[in-house]
């Protein structure tokens, strides 16, 4: 009987050791264009931001990550905590890994001040860089919400608007946007969280 | 006779408890769970864990069981004071839900105060109305 168990434990080890990781590729969202035959996708434009720390970030800052974006504001009622909950779960698990990093952007410029972030980010539990709380100027943020949002969303003018859609947006070193989930639904942040160990594995293969 | 029918009927009731009182206990709070997801969950959590230092936790939380009398005025009309929930200090600002009745708050309060292990007693309707008489 010891012996029955004993070799139906090595077959279970065995298939689990030989089932395949996960090998999907991310598809590169969004809308793309048609130059000279060859399909060109459309990527994330410049931009520039101040963090809680004052520090100027642009796409230099994120010049050879990945990272994810959302949008919030600090006096938020609604989702906003639970998505930022499930942010402190990336952020958490990947803090110490330089290939990524969190940009969110603050849709209210008014109060949330670089101060504000601060505060926000230190009661956050933020203590390390690499989770980026920005504002900016108010057209800028909305504008590129709608870049990053132009693939996540079927229909921006759905009731409630892009901004409080909750999502979170995976962003390649390319600048292309490559996946998305509901910021507030945990399930979907454990695919998500799939999706980005994928996007590492592809981004920063070391063959 | 009449003893026996009495003994009889007790020995039901007891057998009846003991058939339905695991379903009972489920159900007991519904109504304020219902409640919380729609009114509080956004912050506190579905599992009362709060968010860091920014919202505090329900679950586990000592501030309860300490401000009992306090809580119908807090869930109406919301609370901007800097509190300590188990030794942390909480500054941020909760908004109030102006539109719950004094069976909603009854609701909600015996809900979080019997959920993730809170084990804090139930609040009578005449209890909330008293405190809420207190805040106007």
């Amino acid at each position: 009987m010891k012996h029955f168990i004993f070799t139906v434990f090595t077959l279970f080890a065995l298939i689990l050791a030989c089932t395949e990781p996960d090998k999907r590729v991310l598809p590169i969202l969004g809308e793309r264009d048609l130059a000279d035959g060859d399909t060109v996708y459309r990527s994330v434009p410049e931009f520039s931001f101040v963090d809680q720390d004052s520090q100027i970030v642009t796409n230099a800052t994120f010049k050879g990550k990945i990272y994810v974006v959302d949008f919030f504001f600090i006096h938020c009622p609604t989702i906003c905590p639970k998505v930022k909950a499930n942010g402190l779960r990336i952020y958490q698990k990947y803090k110490d890994d330089p290939r990524l990093a969190l940009l969110s952007h603050s849709i209210d410029v008014k109060n949330d001040t670089v101060a504000a972030l601060k505060q926000h980010a230190l009661k956050l539990g933020v203590d390390k860089p690499g989770w980026y709380l920005v504002t900016g100027d108010h057209d800028a943020i909305y504008g590129i919400a709608d870049d990053y949002f132009s693939v996540a969303v079927v229909n921006p003018d759905a009731p409630g608007g892009f901004d409080h859609s909750g999502r979170l947006i995976l962003v390649d070193k390319n600048r292309h946007v490559r996946s998305f989930c509901d910021g507030t639904d945990a399930a979907d942040v454990d695919r998500f969280m799939k999706d980005i160990d994928i996007l590492l594995e592809e981004q920063f293969a070391t063959r | 006779m009449n003893n026996f029918k009495t003994s009889f009927l007790l020995t039901l009731a007891a057998f009846l408890c003991l058939y339905f009182g695991g379903s009972c206990e489920k159900n007991t709070f519904q109504e304020g769970e219902r409640l919380y997801k729609v009114h509080c969950a956004n912050c506190h959590m579905d599992d009362g864990i709060g968010l860091s230092a920014l919202i505090p936790p329900l679950a586990g939380s000592d501030y309860l069981n300490k401000h009992r009398e306090q809580l119908p005025c807090i869930l109406r009309y919301g609370l901007s004071d800097t509190i300590f929930v188990n030794g942390k200090m909480y500054a941020e600002k909760m908004p109030g839900v102006s539109t719950l009745s004094e069976i909603h708050i009854a609701n909600l309060l015996n809900f979080i105060n019997n959920s993730w292990g809170n084990r804090n007693g139930v609040y009578r309707l005449e209890e909330v109305r008293a405190a809420l008489e207190k805040c106007k």
